[in-house]
């Protein structure tokens, strides 16, 4: 496998007339994606973008042509960038600049192209040769936890490590259908746009609408016989949260992947305990690396409390995990020590585009624990082993914090209030100046919850020092395009008051 | 109604109320926005909106919220 259009021209050979994509506005078959993407190819070559392995940006529509557009830029011997199509013009200006992007394309581009019954796609070569795997694949910036952005540049031979190893573990069934939730600007979409390619399987791309009308949401899984999803929490939580399932359940669902973010253990317990029988697995990536590196699958036997975190769990086969001691830089191997994913694989991102020194402070080469030199990426997220020897995510690095002389993860507080009855989604956030925690908290419909309550219960959970000192309400707690809890405006609407 | 309009009005306060009949149509509303609504109608209203009611047509306008929140008050 040199690069990822192999399993394009693989599927299109092998399974021509099988259903590859389809949204709200029709279906491609395998041989229709492969033949539209190569002349969009062509398109691309004759405008001046023969094999130039320029970075070609896309407004990256809820439309199966946003991914023929991606094959296509590779099929031309680029990269692709996609962007968020509402994203506000001074942040897509900053996109535009880092990555040095001549084009930004949109699906009218290419609609004449995909009309135009003239051109041959038989008439594009392979443009990649013998080493495409260093070839750079797609770019996506992601804001991150701290509000600027970074570009992760992914290759085809990382995206290619990682689509192997996680189909050896999840091997997906004979015609697999997939319903796609997340956008596809979001680095998430990538799994499932590969893995479908890999696995010849059909994508379901749900229309947005649907998830504001779950009960009709649930009726499409059923209608396109959706087998496997990887969707976001926020996504997943929605059709518990509205207790959909009281009215309809999937029927034709199986696996049930979570990513992104941290699954709510409340909401996780309602799905199971009206699906039982479906597999839940636990994904933890990050921008970093192509795919997922760990990955926890919850066992029948599991029993949760809702104030339990879920652990990450165990390392993919193509994935090397150590946990460093922030303080000693020492290799941490024993149970219930905190301490920072350090991360080696071949699937790592090659670089944050155009940005030497960032990529310098992030990835690093060197022998951690004496097995030899290997080039690392610190995630800058801190986790632990339980029992198990599995890996247990607490906060991240950036929501450390020292108050009153203890390090305090502002993750924790926020685990033990969604523990609470009533509480649906919170945010946690340090004012360093005043030293005082706040937490914000979005209530329940039926809740009567208030401030002084909160306080309370949480004082029974936590240390002492770790209670909030302040307690706020909030009709919405913010969320960023990736649907995470927003920290950076949490600060914003404590710093307007 | 009043109260209805107040809630639409603090979630986006950019947008007509009174004569829009599109919120779901057009995308005023998202996910986010009716799990937001649903719970303010059970505050204020003491009504609990069923999923299967959760459709465009009883969202796509403060109307026909309102006259969805009488008939699930009358249901009752």
């Amino acid at each position: 496998m040199m690069n990822v259009l192999d399993y394009l021209e693989q599927a299109a050979k092998v399974n021509p007339d099988r259903i590859a994509l389809e949204d709200g506005n029709g279906k491609l078959t395998y041989k229709e994606y492969r033949n539209l993407a190569r002349k969009v190819g062509l398109f691309l070559m004759e405008k001046g973008y023969h094999n130039t392995r320029k970075p070609i940006g896309v407004v990256a529509g809820r439309d199966k042509y946003t991914l023929v557009l991606f094959m296509g830029i590779l099929y031309s011997g680029n990269f692709y960038v996609p962007v968020d199509p509402e994203l506000k013009e001074e942040k897509k200006n900053h996109i535009i600049e880092q990555s040095g992007m001549e084009l930004l394309l949109t699906i009218e581009d290419i609609s004449e192209v995909i009309a135009d019954e003239g051109i041959s796609s038989e008439a594009l070569e392979y443009t990649y040769h013998a080493d495409a795997q260093d070839e750079a694949l797609y770019l996506i910036f992601t804001s991150g936890s701290t509000g600027v952005p970074k570009g992760g540049l992914k290759t085809h031979g990382a995206m290619i490590d990682y689509v192997e190893a996680f189909s050896a573990t999840y091997p997906y069934a004979e015609h697999e259908i997939l319903g796609n939730q997340t956008p596809f600007f979001f680095d998430a979409s990538a799994k499932d746009i590969y893995l479908c390619l890999k696995n010849m399987a059909t994508m379901q791309i749900i229309p947005t609408s649907l998830f504001s009308m779950p009960v009709k949401l649930v009726e499409y899984l059923n209608e396109k016989q959706v087998g496997t999803i990887s969707w976001v929490p926020s996504a997943l939580s929605l059709l518990t949260q509205l207790n959909v399932f009281a009215d309809i359940k999937p029927t034709t669902l199986k696996n049930v992947f979570f990513v992104g973010e941290v699954f709510p253990m409340k909401q996780l317990n309602k799905w199971r305990k009206e699906m039982p029988d479906l597999n839940y697995v636990n994904l933890y990536g990050s921008s970093e690396i192509a795919g997922i590196c760990l990955y926890y699958e919850v066992k029948k036997e599991d029993v949760f409390a809702d104030t339990d975190s879920l652990p990450m769990g165990k390392p993919l086969s193509n994935c090397k995990i150590v946990l460093v001691d922030q303080e000693s830089g020492k290799v941490i191997t024993d149970q219930k020590v905190s301490g920072e994913i350090y991360l080696s694989s071949k699937a790592l991102a090659k670089e944050y585009y155009g940005d030497k020194e960032k990529t310098e402070n992030a990835f690093v080469t060197m022998d951690l624990d004496g097995t030899g030199e290997r080039r690392y990426f610190k995630t800058g997220d801190i986790a632990f082993y339980n029992e198990n020897g599995d890996l247990v995510f607490t906060s991240r690095k950036d929501f450390q914090i020292k108050h009153m002389g203890h390090r305090i993860e502002l993750g924790e507080i926020e685990v033990a209030a969604l523990s609470l009855d009533g509480i649906e989604k919170c945010g946690c956030i340090y004012d360093g100046d005043k030293k005082r925690i706040i937490l914000y908290c979005e209530c329940a419909p039926d809740s009567e919850l208030a401030g002084p309550q909160i306080k309370a219960a949480l004082t029974e959970k936590l240390s002492s020092y770790m209670v909030p000192n302040r307690i706020v309400l909030i009709d919405k707690v913010p969320l960023n395009a990736n649907g995470k809890i927003d920290r950076v405006e949490l600060k914003r609407i404590y710093s307007a008051k | 109604m009043n109260e209805l309009l107040e809630i639409l009005t603090d979630l986006h306060p950019e947008v007509d109320f009174e004569t829009e009949e599109h919120l779901i149509d057009s995308a005023i509303l998202d996910s986010f926005d009716i799990i937001t609504i649903i719970s303010e109608i059970a505050d204020t209203f003491d009504v609990v909106v069923p999923a299967k009611e959760i459709i465009p047509e009883n969202f796509n306008s403060a109307e026909a919220l309102w006259a969805m929140i009488e008939r699930l008050e009358d249901g009752e």
